[in-house]
């Protein structure tokens, strides 16, 4: 469906005006004006209402797409979507779609090269907290200057998990490797001023998003333009800059006026190349410092794909929900195969907390049950500061779990930073308490020296 | 915020660095130029928290504070941050007084601007009673450097804030990742007759994939609530980049990274409105340095 790009906010009367007004209930509300209400709020999907006019429907999804445009790179299974933000700071809201970290690749590389590249790629992925943390697509670059190469590359890496980002400036390259990935829905990146229209009827043609670059803001907006006259909306910009701080700078305005001004034109996802910049500063600092500011495709070179779990860890920091602290149940976990031997050991409900406690104590094999406390969603430290860690709340898991009845001692190990508790715990809930080490991996050797002992 | 004092001005410092005086958000260079962030590097006064990769490269230096300082201040730091966690009962348990010659040892190895803190994270239930004793005393016997010492937490600030006040010293204000507790601590000291330029605000730094978003955000919210019109939200904030060197992946075979870990999130500390970053790692600062020398600021 075409959506209306207008962004236009409208009042709840004027969208009750485009409603069927029959009031029929199929949307969940009881009235079309109750809908109408919840649309404006943002509260409800368009969709909800199966009665609207084609024209309603593109108007009303105009009205409540996010700021910064989704667009949908690759299909089926490696799909990826970026942009769909709705705010320039997360507390705010929050971010919807996490940045794509791309893998360049060149047609200058022979075929080992590639390959070990993209083992590179593999290597560099890692689990973390029941997510993987990972390159997200292949950017494919036509240094070569020929088409031949470019097409091998394309045939070479077609068929791998990763959706593609097809770079060259020459439109019947271009053309050649999309008659190879025919309806892939790579994006097509290379447009500029010059080859403009031949870009853009390719993207048409192969129904693909197409990423368009200018080195001053006005020939970015004509540009921006004339793809949506003739039809494109699927676009992601390539932001004026040739040092980090002009590219940070540019990142940085078009968020904004797309959030704060509802400057349509500018409202869609970015692409950046940090490597490429004229700048001195360590490649992971330029990719951290492009990702905080809002770029939705960051293109790496293969050489710095070691140095980017921390710049992946910022990045799924700054994905998570602020509005829901990520928090696991409180009560009684199991941790192996405990018996009425193992120790019972206590910790808060933050999730991080919990995963990192229960990731350890599987490595080092430890068999025991896990009493996890309602904190609110709070770290040990943060709860202990903020009173939050309550010795009855301990007491009533405690009693809840039936503990007492699955194990033959009457010993609680908390956690090291839970140490000026140790007394009231033991108070509310007459067990006998351990303060046990600081950090989780240390927990073998205490449960060695200090439980078994016993 | 002014730290440190030459000798014309009653301290022994080399310079003095000023931190803070933001006018625009972090990065926004098109609107605006914002003062040049600052830059420390931290020295331990006990290897007890270390991190062990970072003892083996540099085991004969940080064993000792006074070679530990002089290391940092060939950096070229623009703050040294004297960590001095051994006063704690869980630690070492050295008594605040017998502190303070480290302190004293510290100020005469560099005469760059020094911040002294105490126990940051209080685990023993003692641990904030000492704090309190040590920064009174460190107040007391260097009236004069302007230091900046810390932390004054929302349950044990008094102490510190009259201290400062009395001696000429600025203060670090500590609270836990919540906007209004940090407005609400300002709020506090500055009862005590603190004025905002002698408070630096630590919301509590997380490590990348620790809770660092909690951090970001919190200094997100101050800093607006300053540029909007906020006084009590006007402060200098600081961030400690130097929570990423105790992260397990470091431990577990990575430590080659430290310094990429820890000057990557100085980055983020930085976009997210950071004027003071406190580093560890002697690797870090010049990655830091090269990224802030990319940027104009107030001032050149
Ligand atoms: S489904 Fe459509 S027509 Fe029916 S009440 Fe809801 S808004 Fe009105």
């Amino acid at each position: 469906m075409r959506v209306s790009r207008k962004a236009k906010q409208m009042s709840p009367i004027e969208v009750y005006k485009l409603l069927p007004k029959t009031n029929c209930g199929k949307c969940g509300f009881p009235t079309c004006m109750a809908f109408a209400f919840k649309l404006v709020q943002g509260a409800v999907e368009v969709d909800k209402c199966p009665y609207l006019s084609d024209e309603a429907k593109s108007l009303l999804t105009g009205m409540t797409a996010p700021p910064v445009a989704l667009v949908v790179i690759g299909r089926g299974d490696k799909a990826v979507r970026v942009g769909g933000e709705k705010v320039s700071f997360r507390h705010e809201d929050k971010f919807y779609n996490q940045p794509v970290i791309a893998l360049e690749l060149n047609d200058l590389m022979d075929m080992e090269e590639v390959k070990n590249c993209l083992k590179k790629a593999e290597e560099a992925a890692f689990e973390r907290m029941e997510q993987t943390l990972k390159v997200n697509a292949l950017a494919l670059r036509n240094l070569s200057g020929r088409a031949e190469p470019f097409v091998r590359l394309v045939e070479l890496v077609k068929d791998t998990p990763y959706p593609l980002i097809v770079s060259t400036e020459n439109p019947s390259t271009a053309m050649k490797a999309l008659n190879i990935l025919k309806d892939e829905r790579p994006l097509l990146h290379g447009a500029v001023l010059r080859n403009l229209m031949p870009m853009a009827s390719l993207a048409r043609r192969f129904k693909c998003p197409i990423s368009v670059k200018a080195a001053d803001w006005r020939t970015l907006l004509a540009a921006v333009n004339r793809l949506r006259g003739i039809g494109l909306h699927d676009i992601v910009i390539h932001p004026p800059g040739e040092t980090l701080k002009e590219v940070i700078e540019s990142l940085t305005i078009i968020r904004r006026l797309a959030v704060d001004k509802k400057f349509d034109r500018l409202g869609y996802p970015t692409i950046t190349f940090p490597e490429d910049l004229k700048s001195n500063v360590p490649e992971p600092l330029r990719t951290a410092a492009v990702m905080t500011r809002y770029s939705s495709i960051i293109v790496v070179k293969p050489e710095t794909l070691r140095f980017l779990r921390p710049v992946m860890m910022l990045r799924q920091s700054i994905m998570m929900d602020p509005r829901a602290p990520i928090s696991v149940k409180p009560g009684l976990y199991y941790v192996g195969k405990p018996t009425p031997e193992s120790p019972v050991l206590m910790t808060t409900n933050y999730a991080l907390t919990y995963y990192i406690l229960t990731e350890d104590l599987k490595n080092m094999g430890i068999d025991c049950y896990l009493i996890v406390v309602d904190t609110g969603g709070l770290s040990v430290a943060c709860s202990i500061a903020g009173d939050k860690l309550k010795p009855e709340s301990v007491k009533r898991v405690m009693e809840e779990t039936g503990i007492a009845e699955k194990v033959k001692h009457r010993t609680l190990i908390i956690p090291g930073r839970a140490a000026r508790l140790s007394g009231d715990i033991e108070d509310a809930t007459g067990w006998r308490v351990l303060v046990g080490p600081l950090r989780s991996r240390e927990i073998a050797e205490f449960i060695e020296k200090q439980f078994r002992r016993e | 915020m002014v730290i440190g004092a030459t000798e014309p001005e009653g301290g022994s410092r080399g310079y003095v660095v000023e931190a803070g005086g933001a006018e625009t958000l972090p990065f926004y260079t098109f609107e605006g130029l914002n003062p040049r962030p600052v830059l420390a590097l931290e020295v331990y006064d006990c290897v007890e928290p270390l991190p062990s990769f970072l003892l083996e490269s540099y085991r004969d230096v940080v064993s000792n504070p006074v070679e530990w300082a002089r290391l940092v201040d060939r950096l070229e730091p623009d703050l040294v941050n004297l960590n001095v966690r051994s006063i704690s009962p869980t630690v070492l348990d050295r008594s605040p007084k017998d502190a303070l010659k480290t302190v004293e040892a510290v100020l005469q190895a560099t005469r760059r601007p020094l911040m002294v803190t105490g126990i940051m994270d209080p685990i023993h239930r003692d641990d904030t009673a000492r704090n309190m004793e040590f920064l009174r005393l460190v107040a007391e016997t260097f009236k004069g450097e302007r230091l900046l010492i810390g932390p004054a937490t929302p349950e044990a600030f008094e102490t510190v804030a009259e201290a400062a006040l009395a001696n000429g010293h600025n203060v670090l204000a500590k609270t836990n990742m919540d906007v209004n507790q940090a407005i609400r601590l300002n709020e506090l000291l500055v009862e005590k007759g603190l004025t905002l330029e002698r408070i630096v605000v630590d919301v509590t730094t997380g490590a990348l994939g620790y809770g660092v978003e909690y951090t970001l955000s919190t200094m997100e919210r101050f800093r607006i609530r300053g540029l909007k019109g906020d006084r009590m939200a006007r402060s200098p904030l600081i961030f400690f980049a130097s929570e990423n060197l105790f992260i397990r992946e470091l431990e577990n075979g990575e430590s080659g990274m430290a310094p990429i870990y820890e000057a990557s999130s100085a980055v983020a500390g930085l976009m997210a409105g950071a004027d003071i970053v406190s580093m560890l790692h002697p690797e870090s600062l010049e990655k830091v340095r090269q990224f802030i020398d990319e940027f104009p600021w107030r001032g050149g």
